[in-house]
């Protein structure tokens, strides 16, 4: 008999903090500042309540947002229970399985246009890459980082414009995989500086239930 | 059983609690800061001079107390979780006090533990937090709480200190235990039992039976052991390297005969563009999870391909323990990919090794990781970032922890080395070593939460100047300083990461280079840029900048403040400031720290052994002429550059020009040798030099070893 456990998708939140690593190509999302700025003329070596705060922002041309220490947004986390998978292995869902298929909300649908589904034990992840969406919430690429490439799919849906991401989500699975928006650099959140949706699973032998943990780009 | 436990616990702890929250607040007899008679007068700790280890005895207090903490603060806890160790730091939570180990100014700090809405508190003045100042025999390196015992690791001499609340004094100690110098990690097993500690120079970790306060055993491990993660089910416990991605895992630690052996745990894996797995750096820390099943490791992965891979990337790295093998799976080498846009024009699939321009803007989720919680609340990890200046919060159950970010605080503070958590998990205290502050984080409920304040805890010690160093050196916030790495990335403590660097000319690089990224610079591996570069193995700066000059791999710069400003621009990826002035300030302020505030490792003082002796012959003899460069009398080093007999450093560039001889102090400790990092170690250097460098071709092999011993002793 099959273990039937809750199916976890948690939800990891997108920080503005990560507008750093794109601020360089990116103005209308500027790094966060620092607590203090001093022009890079500013005395160094006997001001001590400059300090290395001084030092450390004087050199940093543009930053020009001084203020108290921040917090970086926070988004709360959800943490959705859904029916668990079945252990059992089944055939991929045909189209119209999908179209019956269970909702699975895990990204604000507003930022970033991305909808999942699961269908017994498979998972579908699309994005949409439609250019009116906003620089960086465009879905434009899709790929397996790491992991078994077996039974995954990637897909461009030309006809929704949609990078679709369909695998199973099975016991011994580990698997990272990632949608690329456009902006950036290129190469997604293990290459270089583009903004990605990465989605880690892993269902490990001995654990009673997936995990899967979806985190927004870094923007 | 486990419950009943775990109330004892929280009563031990109260008791503590109540004493340490009267004498820091200042009642009891009990003293404000800069001003603390009591705590130094007639402390039997405090007489750091005389080094009169009081008599050892059993101590009823410190046999079989159960855990009085559960991770990094001093009485957190779930009713039902399984007992953890008792995790030290630079600064622990005991109920209402906060506990720093001050390594600058050889003392503990009690304070206080502060009130929910703090009064921000410059650095420039304003009244310090109140505290009770308690004199150390050395410099601490780690504090933990457990009942009515504090315990501290003191670097030199090698000591576990261990203290007990006392009104007047604020803490006396009660017992000192000889440790291997150096000794820096600290952890406490659940049972209470057993207190493990790592010596980071002489690399041991040592076993101490805390009921009779004395050594149980030491055992040997691979260089700079740091952080220690105990499973406390099987009996072993993990320690973390400054200076490489491995693990080593030491079993039996409940007996008498333990042993040890190296785990591989690739750093950042997802993010390797090679077929090998990537040098680590950076393991300050290790935690465990609730259940013991995962075991992660917050390092600095080393060619890693991220956001800023001059240097590589952030890691937080994952072991499963039931198998000792890491979470995350290898990165796929066929693509398995789609794109909505066919156009090549616009949409190029860049390879690793062919990747785009390099950000040079700052982001990683943090840098230099210097410390790690578990939130058992939240099943989250909370990292320290020495560099970053913050705490950041990651999903655990992720494969790859790093990318799973959850929350993001900037400390605004310099120096971030530890954290301690409240009773309920939502408040984080770190201590900013550099800045001499606490940064009071509201981690919140899943809400957004106040930004972190600070309080200062005491003024640096240090002239001016090398006070504004010392905060530089740590900060990797300022591009046009560091690049998105502080010099304490590279040399942590002054030290090195074990690593061979390369400088590469950015015109070689496969792919165009962003305008203003300098002409020369620094990455942390060959597929970063698609250039291999020529090799350059950090060296060890503490101990070894007392000379005028010159300094640099060719003896290039006059002095050592030339030689940092060209390290500026060598670590960095981007424009140069508006100040043209403004790199040489910033090296004359981390020429004076270096040498005022770096402390080189501990040296044993002692009379030579007979094959030493027989080593220091050899080494000032004409016949080997190994003094003819490394001049003892001038901390083994001539200071001139020599010409290396033919030289290949395969998958480098080639470096022709003639090297400045190195000093040879503390070479003991800084493998691997050579610029190219070619020897692992000293015994393998000499084996083969042959005539490379002066004459030890015909040297016998009891010779060659007496040679090895003495250059041990330098």
């Amino acid at each position: 008999m099959s273990a039937r456990t809750d199916l976890r998708v948690r939800v990891v939140a997108a920080t503005a903090a990560a507008a750093v690593v794109i601020g360089a190509f990116w103005p209308r999302r500027p790094p966060p500042a620092p607590s203090a700025v001093i022009d890079a003329g500013a005395t160094m070596s006997a001001d001590a309540e400059a300090g290395a705060a001084a030092v450390a922002r004087a050199g940093d041309p543009g930053d020009d947002d001084a203020g108290a220490p921040r917090t970086i947004d926070v988004k709360a986390p959800r943490n959705l229970r859904i029916e668990p998978p079945p252990e059992v292995r089944s055939a991929r869902p045909i189209e119209a399985d999908w179209n019956d298929a269970q909702n699975v909300q895990f990204l604000t649908p507003d930022e970033f246009a991305c909808k999942a589904h699961i269908v017994r034990e498979w998972l579908r992840v699309a994005c949409t890459g439609r250019e009116e969406r906003p620089f960086f919430t465009a879905a434009r690429s899709g790929s397996l980082v790491a992991g078994d490439p077996a039974e995954v799919s990637i897909d461009a849906d030309k006809e929704t414009s949609s990078i679709v991401l369909t695998f199973p989500v099975r016991r011994g699975d580990r698997r990272v995989l990632q949608i690329e928006f456009q902006g950036g650099g290129y190469g997604g959140s293990f290459d270089q500086a583009t903004p990605a949706l990465t989605i880690s699973e892993a269902w490990l032998d001995g654990e009673p239930a997936p995990a899967i943990v979806a985190s927004p780009p870094l923007i | 059983m486990q419950r009943r436990s775990f109330h004892r616990r929280a009563a031990l702890s109260a008791g503590v609690l109540a004493w340490l929250t009267a004498a820091a607040a200042g009642t009891g007899g009990c003293h404000a800061s800069g001003d603390p008679p009591g705590a130094r007068e007639g402390a039997s700790s405090g007489d750091a001079g005389d080094g009169a280890a009081p008599a050892v005895e059993t101590d009823p207090a410190l046999d079989g107390s159960p855990a009085a903490d559960a991770g990094a603060d001093g009485d957190a806890g779930d009713a039902g979780a399984a007992p953890v160790a008792i995790q030290g730091g630079s600064i622990v939570r005991a109920g209402d006090s906060l506990i720093l180990a001050d390594e600058d100014q050889r003392v503990l700090r009690i304070v206080p533990v502060p009130g929910p809405k703090p009064k921000v508190v410059k650095s420039d003045g304003g009244a310090k937090l109140a505290q009770r100042e308690v004199p150390l025999p050395g410099r601490p390196a780690n504090v933990a709480a457990l009942g009515e015992r504090i315990f501290v690791t003191i670097r030199d001499p090698g000591l576990l200190v261990v203290l007990r609340p006392d009104e007047a004094q604020g803490a006396v100690e009660v017992a000192r235990v000889d440790l291997p110098a150096d000794a820096w990690g600290l952890t406490i097993t659940s049972d209470a039992k057993t207190a493990l500690v790592t010596s980071a120079w002489t690399h041991k970790l040592t076993a101490v039976d805390v009921g009779a306060a004395r050594p149980r055993w030491s055992i040997d491990l691979p260089r700079e052991p740091r952080g220690i993660a105990v499973h406390a089910e099987r009996a072993v416990a993990y320690v973390s390297h400054l200076t490489s991605s491995a693990i080593s895992r030491v079993d039996a630690i409940d007996g008498e005969h333990p042993s040890a052996r190296m785990i591989a745990l690739p750093p950042s894996p997802l993010r390797d563009p090679s077929a090998s797995p990537l040098d680590g750096s950076l393991g300050y820390s290790l935690a465990l999870s609730p259940d013991g099943s995962r075991l992660f490791a917050p390092r600095h992965a080393l060619g890693a391909v991220g956001d800023q891979s001059w240097f590589g990337a952030s890691a937080l790295d994952v072991l499963l323990t039931a198998k000792d093998e890491p979470l995350a799976p290898p990165r796929v080498t066929k693509q398995v990919s789609a794109k909505l846009n066919d156009d090549e024009s616009t949409f190029d699939r860049i390879t690793t090794r062919s990747s785009g321009a390099l950000s040079i803007a700052m982001l990683t989720p943090f840098v230099q990781p210097r410390a790690i919680a578990y939130r058992r609340s939240k099943d989250t990890l909370l990292v320290v970032g020495e560099g970053s200046a913050t705490v950041s919060e990651h999903e655990a159950l992720a494969l790859d922890p790093s990318l799973a970010l959850r929350r993001r605080y900037d400390l605004d503070c310099d120096g971030a080395s530890g954290i301690a958590l409240s009773a309920d998990e939502n408040t984080g205290y770190v201590y900013c070593r550099a800045s001499h502050e606490i940064a009071v984080v509201d981690l919140g409920n899943g809400r957004s939460a106040d930004g972190p304040r600070r309080h200062r805890v005491a003024d640096d010690p240090l002239p001016e100047l090398a006070a504004l160093g010392r905060r530089i050196f740590h900060d990797a916030r300022t591009p046009a300083i560091s690049g998105g790495l502080a010099c304490a990335g590279c040399h942590p403590e002054g030290r090195d990461d074990g690593h061979v660097w390369r400088e590469i000319e950015t015109r070689r690089a496969a792919f165009p280079i962003p305008s203003g990224v300098e002409p020369r610079v620094f990455v942390g591996g060959p597929d970063v840029v698609g250039a291999q570069g020529m090799a350059r193995q950090t060296p060890m700066l503490a101990g070894r900048v007392r000379a005028e000059g010159p300094f640099g791999w060719h003896a290039e710069n006059p002095d050592l403040q030339s030689r940092v400003e060209e390290g500026i621009h060598l670590h960095r990826w981007n424009a140069a400031p508006r100040d043209p002035t403004f790199t040489t300030k910033a090296a004359a302020a981390l020429a004076a720290f270096l040498r005022a505030g770096l402390v080189p490792p501990p040296r044993e003082v002692r009379p030579l052994t007979d094959q030493e002796e027989r080593g220091r012959a050899i080494f000032t003899s004409r016949e080997a002429q190994c003094s003819f460069c490394h001049t003892p009398e001038n901390d083994y080093t001539d200071r001139a550059t020599h010409p290396l007999r033919p030289w290949t450093s395969p998958g480098f560039d080639p470096d022709e020009a003639p090297f400045r001889a190195p000093s040879l102090l503390f070479a003991s400790g800084s493998a691997p040798y050579y610029h190219d990092g070619s020897e692992p170690s000293l015994d393998a250097l000499v084996s083969h030099n042959e005539d490379r460098m002066g004459k030890t071709k015909q040297l016998s092999p009891a010779d060659k070893k007496a040679l090895v011993a003495f250059l041990r002793t330098l």
